[in-house]
């Protein structure tokens, strides 16, 4: 009995010790991705800062396979105590629409920061005979199934911005996957395909004119890109882009999750880190955590309309 | 001509910064000591120090990645020669006559030969990537999906003529790792094909995991069966033992130069490599020279793969470099350094950063001078390492593999994979069959398929896009000409054997 007290007593002051001392103890940033890779570059730039903020070693581990599943299965699957933070892309989210039959719930996760959005543009081979985005759309609905869109992979962000786009305006196209961004864009530079919505670190691409910028899903135009007008521009409400962002198992508790936010919030907003982020082509506008947790929510809800018409295939 | 040599000079200036050259130094060492161990190659060498170059300048760390990829697959042809364990799936070629070599008593030749190749086909890659940079990135591009099948189909007909012996049983070989290979998600549907519902194979079964088994651990099986004749490390590898004869010295000119070329050309290729140079290498030596001395200690088995294999190791940064397209996993990785420096990888790099460029490029070659200058005199202490009691080495290299695959996946399904692998390899290696063409089938197979349909799809179903270029069609005339005349041999060999068997 003595000893179930005692126990007791432990596990309780555990609990307690938990909230009010996080953290007390190693950190593990979870990048679901192979190291070397864009959402690595993210993690292990904010490490210093981090570990300097909150006063505990953190480590990047990388977790990949399976688009992102991997890792994040990891995560959902640890314990609720903010030791075990996912940094992650897009590949989450689409995962939860596109791979549904994996042990693996989205629900499992709580989004806790958002550090930033990209913007998908849509960029065509060089000789393409066509300027702007409704000149393009124009000619893709009077040719159904003929406009060739490349994208680094199924369920990547390329291949969702092209089937958002094509949802939003009406049209079909033929979509070519690649395996990763690099082979897909040089079949847009060699013209072997009519084009492809990439990330904005296609820039280069563009003012070397390897390819023809079109337009860009976001807000406002880019500064690398000032003559590239957006979507909206045209008259084309379509802003999307991957998401960059941090999770934690969901039964963590509300404290922690605060302490974590406002670590990462500091973090991100250092000058330093900021301009590599904004360099990146990202949408780096402050969020709140209920702000992100509502647009990983329109996320889903976007893909899963996509999946009701048809034009996704959930495996 | 000019600004080549201009650019030499430029680059030359900050390869040789004194700290840059400590870090040329540190790679290329650290590289040979962890490619001389056995089942440690390239990537993982890479895995287990990349974080290092966070804290440096992003020259120094390309210099110092750089001299642990060249590092690593200069001591893994020295494990390959010595101990019959490639390094990396790269080196195994020089497996095939190192190792008779060494039995033979001539592993000190092997060795300064493969340092003599190595560098030789490093400086002929190097000056293809300074020259030919432009003019290779340009015929990359001409490279679409129905020339890069057609490339692939020359290669897997080619390396199941590798296969000492039966070209049936090499190709039977090539044909399992196309299945290893389809395992995991499908590029075009997404669909998950025969991972069994375990999440570890949705990205199909490890290249890492399955050379490190195929490779490292049936040989760990094997030496250990045959303990008693473990003597083989007591190698003569003073100055004199190593020299070559004349003789060999003449055959081994055409082969390095031959292999330099392959080489250069196949590192060039996205998603080609070193791997494919050096067997292209060892097929093509193997049907100019004489047949019945290779896998049985030919030298032109050792030099001509060495050099391309070199060669490709440097001519794989073109494409990397200058069109952000890395050609292997390793590639991948330094793409990766680039990234997190803030440097974007692509056709800007040579004309904004021309200090990095050219740097790299030049620290390259300072690189393979110090393996040429540390590694003539250092030989006895890479053989002295392998020296070490099996008993004591065996299991050891066993937790470096374990111990390898863990660092790079994190994940224990992965050594699992390699210890079935590893016994499966074991058993193909009793039944007389070889791993190589396995490897091969196992990467060219599922490229090969995502091309095909990629041809098709971007072709509306036309089959005559296939042949509808002069690099398609030449690959697939000489892949039909090979395999012709494999099965001509096979049969002839055959007819043979039944008249003399019945005397």
């Amino acid at each position: 009995m003595k000893v179930f007290i005692a126990a007791l007593a432990v596990a309780f002051s555990a609990s307690f010790a938990l909230a009010a001392d996080y953290p007390e103890r190693t950190i593990s940033i979870v990048v679901p991705y192979s190291a070397g890779g864009v959402t690595d570059a993210y993690a292990r730039q904010m490490l210093p800062k981090l570990q300097e903020r909150l006063g505990q070693t953190v480590i990047v581990e990388n977790k990949p396979g399976s688009g992102s599943l991997v890792g994040a299965m990891d995560v959902a699957r640890s314990e609720p105590d903010g030791y075990r933070i996912l940094m992650t892309a897009y590949g989450v989210i689409s995962n939860e629409v596109l791979m549904t039959n994996t042990p693996f719930e989205l629900a499992d996760l709580s989004p806790v920061y958002m550090l930033g959005r990209g913007s998908n543009m849509l960029m065509m081979r060089p000789d393409y005979p066509l300027d702007t985005i409704q000149e393009i759309t124009d000619w893709a609905k009077a040719h159904p199934g003929e406009m060739k869109l490349a994208s680094s992979g199924v369920g990547a962000s390329p291949h969702i911005a092209a089937e958002l786009w094509a949802n939003r305006v009406g049209v079909d196209f033929l979509h070519i996957p690649y395996q990763g961004s690099a082979p897909s864009r040089l079949d847009v530079i060699a013209g072997r395909v009519d084009g492809m919505f990439d990330g904005v670190s296609a820039v280069s691409y563009v003012e070397s004119g390897d390819v023809k910028a079109i337009a860009i899903a976001s807000e406002e135009r880019h500064p690398s890109l000032p003559d590239v007008p957006t979507f909206k521009e045209s008259g084309i409400d379509f802003v999307f882009g991957t998401i960059f962002g941090f999770y934690v198992p969901v039964d963590t508790p509300q404290d922690v999750q605060d302490q974590i936010f406002a670590a990462l919030a500091d973090v991100a907003r250092d000058p330093e880190i900021e301009k590599t982020l904004v360099r990146q082509g990202l949408d780096t506008t402050p969020r709140t955590q209920a702000e992100f947790q509502e647009i990983v929510a329109n996320e889903l809800a976007q893909l899963n309309e996509l999946v009701k018409l048809g034009r996704l295939t959930p495996q | 001509m000019g600004t080549i040599f201009d650019n030499a000079v430029l680059g030359l200036q900050v390869a040789l910064l004194p700290t840059n050259l400590m870090f040329c130094f540190l790679g290329v060492f650290l590289g040979t000591i962890l490619g001389v161990i056995p089942g440690i190659g390239v990537l993982v060498a890479i895995s287990l120090l990349f974080p290092i170059t966070f804290h440096v300048e992003p020259v120094a760390a390309l210099v110092l990645l750089g001299g642990i990829y060249y590092g690593t697959t200069y001591g893994g042809s020295t494990s390959a020669i010595l101990l019959n364990v490639p390094g990396t799936p790269s080196s195994a070629v020089a497996c095939l006559d190192g190792y008779p070599m060494a039995q033979k008593g001539r592993a000190g030749t092997a060795l300064f030969m493969t340092t003599v190749a190595s560098f030789f086909g490093g400086t002929v890659g190097i000056l293809a990537l300074m020259g030919f940079s432009p003019m290779i990135a340009a015929s990359a591009v001409r490279f679409g999906s129905a020339e890069y099948f057609a490339l692939m189909v020359l290669g897997l007909i080619a390396a199941s003529s590798i296969a000492s012996g039966s070209m049936l049983k090499g190709i039977a070989m090539v044909l399992i790792g196309i299945m290893m290979g389809l395992v995991g998600a499908d590029v075009y549907t997404g669909t998950l094909r025969f991972t069994f519902g375990h999440v570890a194979l949705f990205e199909g079964v490890s290249i890492i995991a399955l050379a490190m088994g195929i490779f490292g651990v049936s040989e760990i099986i094997h030496s250990v069966r045959s303990v008693k004749k473990a003597d083989t490390t007591n190698h003569d590898i003073s100055f004199k033992a190593m020299m070559p004869t004349r003789s060999e010295m003449r055959a081994s000119w055409m082969p390095m130069i031959r292999g330099s070329m392959i080489g250069s050309f196949f590192g060039a290729l996205p998603g080609t490599g070193g791997l494919i140079a050096s067997y292209m290498s060892y097929a093509t030596e193997k049907r100019i020279g004489k047949t019945e001395t290779f896998g049985k200690g030919a030298i032109q088995g050792v030099t001509g793969p060495e050099a391309a294999n070199n060669a490709a190791d440097q001519t794989a940064f073109i494409p990397t470099l200058t069109l952000g397209i890395p050609g292997s996993p390793t590639m991948a990785i330094i793409l990766g350094v680039l990234i997190i420096h803030g440097i974007e990888p692509g056709p800007m790099v040579v004309v904004n950063q021309p200090d990095l460029f050219w740097g790299l490029v030049m620290s390259f070659w300072v690189g393979n001078l110090m393996l040429l200058v540390l590694n003539i005199p250092m030989v006895g202490l890479w053989v002295r390492l392998l020296k070490v009691p099996f008993h004591l080495m065996y299991p050891a290299i066993l937790m470096f593999i374990v111990m390898g695959v863990l660092t790079t996946y994190n994940d224990e399904i992965q050594v699992w994979v390699v210890l079935l692998t590893g016994a499966f390899g074991y058993l193909l290696r009793f039944l007389g069959f070889q791993a190589a063409p396995l490897i091969l089938g196992f990467v060219l197979g599922p490229m090969m398929e995502e091309h095909f349909r990629r041809t098709l799809l971007l072709s509306g179903g036309d089959f005559t896009s296939f042949v509808s270029s002069g690099i398609s069609q030449v690959c697939l005339g000489v892949s039909a000409a090979l395999l012709l005349y494999g099965l001509v041999m096979t049969y002839r060999n055959r007819s043979k054997k039944s008249v003399q068997g019945p005397v």
